[in-house]
């Protein structure tokens, strides 16, 4: 059951500064569940940073909270564990397994007692294998494969579909769009509908502008690594 | 005839146990691999078997240096595992368990001392042991029956390990966790859990193979020195960290050693030790055809 008065994703005075370098900062950003934001930003504006630092992979201060509970001082597998997904640029690192593998490495009964409760809301619903290969159409042809063997865009499918299988409350994907064609493009933006239309906050983090317009009316700005005030409530 | 029927035998025999430490070697050299300092893991590992040792025969402290460090990390992966189960935060026991050997220093130093001690105040020496079980009669050859049950349960925890580390359920997470760690976590599992319950294998299959060495026959001094290299040759001729390739490459230096061992006196080792050179050498394309078909290819 998902809890529609507790924002999915709440970000206040974020700010990642990696090694003592350009640093990046959201002063305020709110996803209910449901909501579908999309961040611009050129290359080198932080998108990439930013997402490091929503996983917990470079150090970030600031409030980070995922459907009411701190995302802070937890290493990233608990941040998942949680409901945080997160799709890095590139899609996915290439262990030497099948894709099929890979979509059953959550931990399926973990996942479901947490979401159960006990120690709070945390962990979304866990989509089915049937129900990824309806959402993402090519799936299912890749899963007997190594990673290793796809192609990009194939990897952001199987990247997006391994985030849906940790149960996530928000979905935090960084320039998903690279090396898809139109009819990828349009595929893509109908399958993170339907993510959010299953009660899931999806980010976008992207510099394709016409991509970001499709997905949302009003997209933000991340600008030169220094973002303007979002705003309390922006984009929900 | 009988003669090298009976040092055949005897490399058979050696064979299955001399695979196991070698597995026991080449799961930690994974673990040691990811942790970026492989010798000591390795060495944690083989510590296990010689810790084993003692305890089986219940006298000798055959490596006492390095049996401390395994009782340590042993502990600290059974904990880890418990902690895992009942979901708690890492604590000091299980980052030991899951890196070794950045706290080997802290943990495994004062212990080494404190043992050393002891074993100076007692006065204890290391001594020849043999298990003195009864003998059997195989093809005409007499070889103890501690040894050919030695031989045989080694085998079957070899089966054992090799069938579990091919299960999707442990070799996935696994290769993950060694290859893709923040892959893994983004599927909200833990690296280090998964490696520190490789760690607890590999200390596992190295102290059961220090066990059924110690039930085997004699132990002498220094004896798990000589078992340690074999078994760290196996594993680096059989490919570290693979069961069949183990097994095979344990057979083949068994039998070079047994065999140089009958023509001399100490030939064997030096055998053992040219072979596996030998190989490693062609391997990495420093001689032989190997060599020239990197030179091909580059």
């Amino acid at each position: 059951m998902i809890d529609l008065s507790t924002p999915a994703l709440l970000v206040e005075d974020f700010e990642v500064v990696p090694d003592g370098a350009r640093g990046v900062l959201i002063e305020s950003l709110r996803l209910d569940p449901g909501d579908v934001v999309t961040v611009l930003g050129s290359a080198g504006a932080g998108k990439s940073l930013l997402i490091s630092g929503f996983a917990g992979l470079v150090p970030a201060s600031g409030r980070l909270e995922v459907a009411g509970r701190s995302l802070q001082a937890c290493a990233p597998d608990e941040r998942a564990r949680r409901g945080l997904a997160w799709v890095p640029q590139g899609g996915l690192e290439v262990p030497a397994i099948t894709v099929d593998e890979l979509l059953d490495l959550p931990r399926r009964r973990r996942l479901r007692r947490l979401s159960d409760g006990g120690s709070g809301p945390a962990a979304g619903r866990v989509w089915r294998h049937d129900e990824l290969d309806e959402l993402l159409p090519g799936l299912s042809r890749c899963r007997p494969m190594q990673i290793s063997a796809l192609e990009a865009t194939e990897r952001v499918a199987v990247s997006i579909a391994l985030a849906l299988r940790v149960g996530p409350r928000a979905l935090v994907l960084d320039e998903p769009t690279a090396g898809l064609n139109v009819a990828g493009l349009d595929r893509l933006r109908r399958a993170l509908g339907a993510v959010a239309a299953a009660g899931v906050a999806v980010l976008v983090l992207t510099r394709h502008r016409p991509f970001a317009e499709a997905l949302t009316d009003r997209p933000l700005w991340l600008n030169e690594g220094r973002s303007p005030p979002f705003g309390k409530g922006a984009g929900a | 005839m009988t003669g090298i029927a009976a040092v055949l035998a005897g490399a058979m025999l050696d064979a299955p146990l001399a695979a196991l430490l070698a597995v026991g070697v080449g799961l930690g050299y994974r673990v040691g691999g990811r942790t970026e300092w492989w010798p000591g893991t390795a060495a944690v590992v083989t510590a296990a078997g010689a810790a084993a040792v003692d305890v089986a025969t219940g006298a000798g402290p055959t490596a006492l240096l390095l049996a401390p460090a395994a009782a340590v990390v042993a502990a600290a992966t059974v904990v880890s595992g418990a902690a895992a189960m009942a979901r708690w935060r890492l604590w000091w026991p299980e980052q030991v368990a899951a890196d070794p050997v950045g706290h080997f220093a802290s943990v495994a130093l004062p212990l080494v001392a404190v043992v050393s001690l002891v074993v100076a105040v007692r006065g204890e020496g290391p001594a020849v042991l043999s298990s003195g079980s009864a003998t059997v009669t195989v093809v005409g050859v007499v070889v103890e029956r501690g040894a050919v049950l030695a031989a045989l349960m080694a085998a079957a925890v070899l089966v054992a390990v090799g069938l579990v580390v091919r299960r999707r359920w442990w070799h996935a997470p696994l290769t993950a966790a060694l290859q893709a760690p923040a892959l893994l976590q983004r599927t909200g599992r833990d690296p280090r859990l998964v490696l520190a319950r490789l760690t607890a294998l590999s200390v596992a299959v190295g102290a059961m193979a220090g066990v059924l060495w110690a039930r085997q026959g004699e132990i002498a001094p220094l004896d798990m020195v000589t078992i340690t290299v074999t078994a760290a040759e196996a594993g680096v001729l059989g490919g570290l960290g693979s069961v069949p390739g183990a097994f095979g490459a344990a057979v083949v230096l068994s039998l070079v050693r047994a065999l140089g061992d009958e023509a001399r006196p100490g030939l064997g080792a030096l055998g053992v030790h040219l072979l596996v050179i030998v190989v490693v050498a062609a391997r990495r394309g420093r001689i032989g055809p190997w060599g020239a078909a990197v030179e091909r290819s580059g």
